[in-house]
């Protein structure tokens, strides 16, 4: 490879490592490498553009955390076989996510185990 | 009928024809002549990229790669140094962690993006909707492209194009990208672990399209992609939509909104509760 050719390639790595994906950003934030699945309660689901969000508490201790599962938007979910109210507040659910790299109470949706047991919508695990 | 009763007769055919948009100069006669147009209806989404409720693709890099076949595009050897020295361009690079784009524009709606669209064939124009809230409008009322002292360049372009039997053929210039100095077109993939390039092209770029259907369920895009400054010869991709499952209506995405993704320090983050 000649060095013009190298240094496009290499140009154009380190721009689209930032490119906005899929939902207009990068998932840089989220540790791709890593999953973990939340065993908790439903505070939320955000139903909205540009993203949907369950927002779940999960017993730590004696008391319980907030945690973010970011999802795509509200047509990526119809499209994934979920509805608006399939998820409601109250609802016991196991989440399985990419966490975030820093480290915060937050990450990126993988599936989810609803209170019937039953995995919502389609997972490519 | 003396000469100048038929001179008259002709005249007088000739003005209700143009009154009436029905001449043999117009556009609808001729395509209502040719064949019907096809119906495109219903809602369309790239083949070969899987969205997940995450949304982010399912595909690897590579895997997505793929629909862009094996050879790479034909570039000249000047463009390649041109883009590697280019100051606005690195300039751009640099900084580019962090950036939000609204638009995908074309060619990335019809490559490599999640959109899904709806295709909605007219005599006059082909218009494509997409989920983004992005639209291209491509006319067939056999117009020019518009007057270069009228033009400049937009995420979309400036599209013409005619039918040949059932297939659309559509040429579009003065393309830019959104956020990209220079006016120049960044094509890439960008899989479940990590973004690719596939092509940068130039200010100059002109794609050909040759779009039909091959199967109910199934339209294609055969898209010759020419570049005087980038590329030494025509670069060649084919793509293919599906019909989209389990969605009966367009609903669109909006990069506004619940927004909890700010940029701190020229990073994504997630704002917390």
């Amino acid at each position: 490879m000649n060095r013009p050719t190298r240094q496009v390639l290499i140009f154009a790595a380190i721009l689209l490592s930032a490119v906005p994906a899929v939902a207009h950003h990068s998932y840089a934030m989220f540790d791709a490498r890593k999953q973990m699945t939340l065993e908790g309660t439903v505070k939320a689901v955000q139903w909205n553009n540009p993203h949907c969000f369950i927002q779940v508490l999960v017993p730590h201790g004696a008391d319980t955390e907030e945690w973010s599962i970011e999802m795509g938007s509200p047509l990526h979910l119809v499209r994934n076989g979920w509805k608006p109210g399939s998820l409601k507040a109250g609802d016991r659910i196991a989440v399985t996510l990419h966490p975030m790299l820093d480290g915060s109470r937050g990450g990126s949706y993988m599936s989810v185990i609803g209170p019937d047991g039953k995995a919502i919508g389609t997972s490519f695990q | 009928m003396k000469s100048n009763q038929i001179t008259v007769a002709c005249t007088l055919c000739l003005a209700m024809s143009m009154l009436l948009g029905c001449g043999p100069s117009d556009p609808d006669t001729q395509r209502q002549a040719q064949a019907p147009l096809p119906d495109w209806s219903g809602l369309w989404e790239v083949v070969g990229l899987t969205v997940g409720a995450s949304g982010n693709f399912e595909e690897t890099s590579a895997e997505l790669r793929k629909s862009f076949g094996e050879t790479p595009p034909p570039y000249q050897a000047e463009w390649q140094t041109t883009l590697s020295m280019d100051p606005e361009f690195n300039a751009y690079i640099s900084a580019a962690d962090g950036i939000v784009l609204c638009s995908f524009g074309f060619p990335s709606v019809m490559l490599e993006s999640p959109l899904m669209f709806e295709a909605l064939v007219t005599p006059n124009e082909t218009a494509m909707i997409f989920s983004g809230r992005e639209s291209r409008h491509i006319y067939t009322d056999g117009r020019s492209h518009t007057p270069a002292d009228e033009l400049w360049s937009t995420y979309w372009g400036d599209s013409i194009g005619h039918w040949e039997g059932q297939t659309l053929v559509v040429d579009t210039i003065a393309l830019n990208q959104e956020s990209v100095p220079n006016n120049w077109v960044i094509i890439a993939v960008w899989g479940i672990d990590l973004y690719e390039p596939v092509a940068v092209l130039s200010e100059q770029v002109r794609f050909t399209e040759r779009i039909r259907m091959v199967s109910k369920d199934l339209l294609e895009d055969q898209m010759t992609i020419e570049d005087p400054r980038a590329l030494s010869g025509p670069w060649q991709l084919t793509h293919r939509y599906q019909r989209v499952a389990g969605v009966n209506r367009m609903v669109h995405e909006d990069c506004r909104g619940n927004d909890r993704n700010p940029v701190v320090n020229g990073k994504f983050t997630l704002t917390l509760p």
